[in-house]
């Protein structure tokens, strides 16, 4: 489990400062819609980088590649919180279509790249 | 309602499927038929109801009203999916709520 | 299973109530109460949680006593005042309905055998009125939030006493109802009432603390700033079924009545101290 983040964070550090344009706009995109109110709204709940009185309803948005190495873990997250844990009060933001697919992929580049 | 019936007349008059629609099958007008009593089936059925629902079925009904076609679908399909996923809130809800009572 | 067959066999034997005593409003009640008894212990005593939100915010309470201090709902509490004395076409008041200064706060919500549904203070406001050839008010706000408001004021320090009258199950499955409704997510963004009132309160949605659900039903109607006016419990209801996004039922419908009365039991013991003010 450690080797894994070890890894994964030394990955996502060679990687980070070749990211492409394309990536840095998906990235921006991201960012957008995250932290749009009527969209991702996600500072309502989640403390990150920059934000303005976050709540602190969920984790804060940090080390994002060491909790979620697997991008698609993170993407599975977002789209439906309630199938690991009925208990959460995040919302099913694919699941409930509060966001649209091409929405959801650029919030998790957005969220990853914290 | 009026502009309802004669969407409704007209799809029976041409049939189901690819008359004007073309590749997706169903016109716009007949999704937004489609969605609206799917809408209505879910809230009788299980008081569940959103307000997002209600948004987008509005909105392709402009559209379709403005002439876009495509666009009226698109929101159409939409609200058919937000149909479904109040549907699958309510089935999932109906055992999920009695985890958040404290024992 | 074996358990539940010992306590049901204990239920039929033991008591002559049916087997729904065994997780009964009672218990439910007395395991809601320690839940927010566990979570705030800093809450002492635990009447103060009828002050809402301020109960777990010292650093804003303060602020909130100073407003209390001046209450934005004092011209509500007049207005209503001279609703309630007001005479009607036919001779009569409200007076005639609810005794002289309408300090009945403590008799809503309650079970009405006859008519098999919730009765809530609202809704006998108003038939007092049709009864009388009035026209009924809306439910929401003005006219009907300033008598509410005014016939609160009078009833401040009556004790919250919801009962669940065990010869009647139509009134057990009222409080189920309400139960459900409290702990069911709903709304696009899927929420419940308990997501947010009792699994995250005390937390903050950006700069706003969530409440405890426990203390609730105390202080209504309020004077809210984010509305500028009063505003009835029902009209918060749908207020927060609007948040979630969900279409929000009809003010005195059963399904907001029935989840009053399953709130208010839950909160049973509490003073009602209402109209009071809130952001």
């Amino acid at each position: 489990m450690k080797g894994q983040l070890l890894t994964a964070i030394l990955a996502s550090a060679l990687v980070a400062p070749l990211a492409s344009a394309a990536d840095a706009d998906a990235i921006a995109k991201g960012k957008e819609i995250a932290w749009h109110r009527q969209k991702g709204n996600c500072l309502t709940c989640h403390m990150v980088e920059g934000a303005e009185m976050p709540g602190n309803v969920g984790p804060p948005l940090v080390a994002m590649k060491a909790r979620y190495p697997n991008k698609a873990d993170l993407r599975a997250q977002i789209w439906d919180p309630t199938a690991r844990n009925p208990m959460t009060s995040m919302p099913p933001f694919g699941k409930n279509h509060i966001l649209s697919e091409e929405e959801l992929d650029l919030v998790v580049e957005y969220v990853h790249s914290l | 309602m009026k502009h309802g019936l004669k969407s409704l007349a007209l799809v029976a008059l041409i049939g189901s499927s690819t008359a004007f629609a073309g590749g997706h099958g169903k016109s716009a007008a007949a999704l937004i038929e489609e969605a609206t009593a799917g809408y209505k089936q879910v809230s009788k059925e299980t008081t569940y109801q959103w307000t997002t629902t209600v948004k987008v079925i509005k909105a392709a009904q402009k559209a379709l009203d403005g002439g876009n076609e495509a666009e009226a679908k698109k929101l159409a399909q939409q609200a058919l999916d937000l149909v479904e996923a109040t549907r699958q809130q309510a089935q999932v809800e109906s055992q999920n709520w009695k985890m958040r009572v404290p024992k | 299973m074996k358990k539940i067959i010992r306590n049901v066999a204990f239920g039929l034997v033991g008591l002559s109530v049916s087997a729904a005593s065994v997780a009964g409003p009672e218990e439910d009640r007395q395991a809601f109460r320690k839940f927010y008894e566990n979570r705030f212990p800093q809450v002492q005593p635990i009447g103060d949680f009828q002050n809402g939100v301020y109960s777990i915010l010292p650093a804003a309470r303060e602020q909130w006593e100073s407003i209390e201090e001046f209450p934005p709902y004092e011209l509500a509490i007049e207005e209503g005042e001279k609703i309630f004395n007001k005479t009607f076409a036919n001779g009569k008041s409200l007076k005639d309905c609810f005794g002289e200064d309408g300090a009945v706060r403590e008799q809503y919500p309650h079970w009405n055998k006859e008519r098999g549904m919730v009765m809530t203070m609202e809704l006998a406001i108003n038939e007092c009125l049709e009864a009388n050839g009035e026209k009924p008010l809306k439910y929401k706000k003005g006219a009907m939030a300033a008598v509410s408001a005014y016939m609160a004021y009078n009833s401040r320090g009556q004790v919250i006493n919801v009962e669940i009258p065990s010869d009647d199950p139509r009134a057990l499955a009222a409080y189920e109802d309400g139960k459900e409704h409290f702990y069911t997510k709903r709304g696009q963004l899927n929420f419940a009432c308990a997501d947010c009132h009792m699994h995250t309160s005390g937390m903050n949605y950006r700069s706003e603390t969530v409440s405890p659900a426990f203390g609730h039903p105390t202080n209504w109607p309020v004077y809210r700033a984010k509305w500028q006016e009063m505003g009835t419990l029902h009209r918060r209801f749908a207020g927060c079924h609007d948040n979630i996004r969900a279409n929000p039922f009809k003010a005195q419908g059963e399904e907001y009545r029935n989840l009053e009365y399953f709130i208010s039991y839950m909160s049973n013991g509490l003073e009602f101290n209402g109209p009071a003010a809130r952001k």
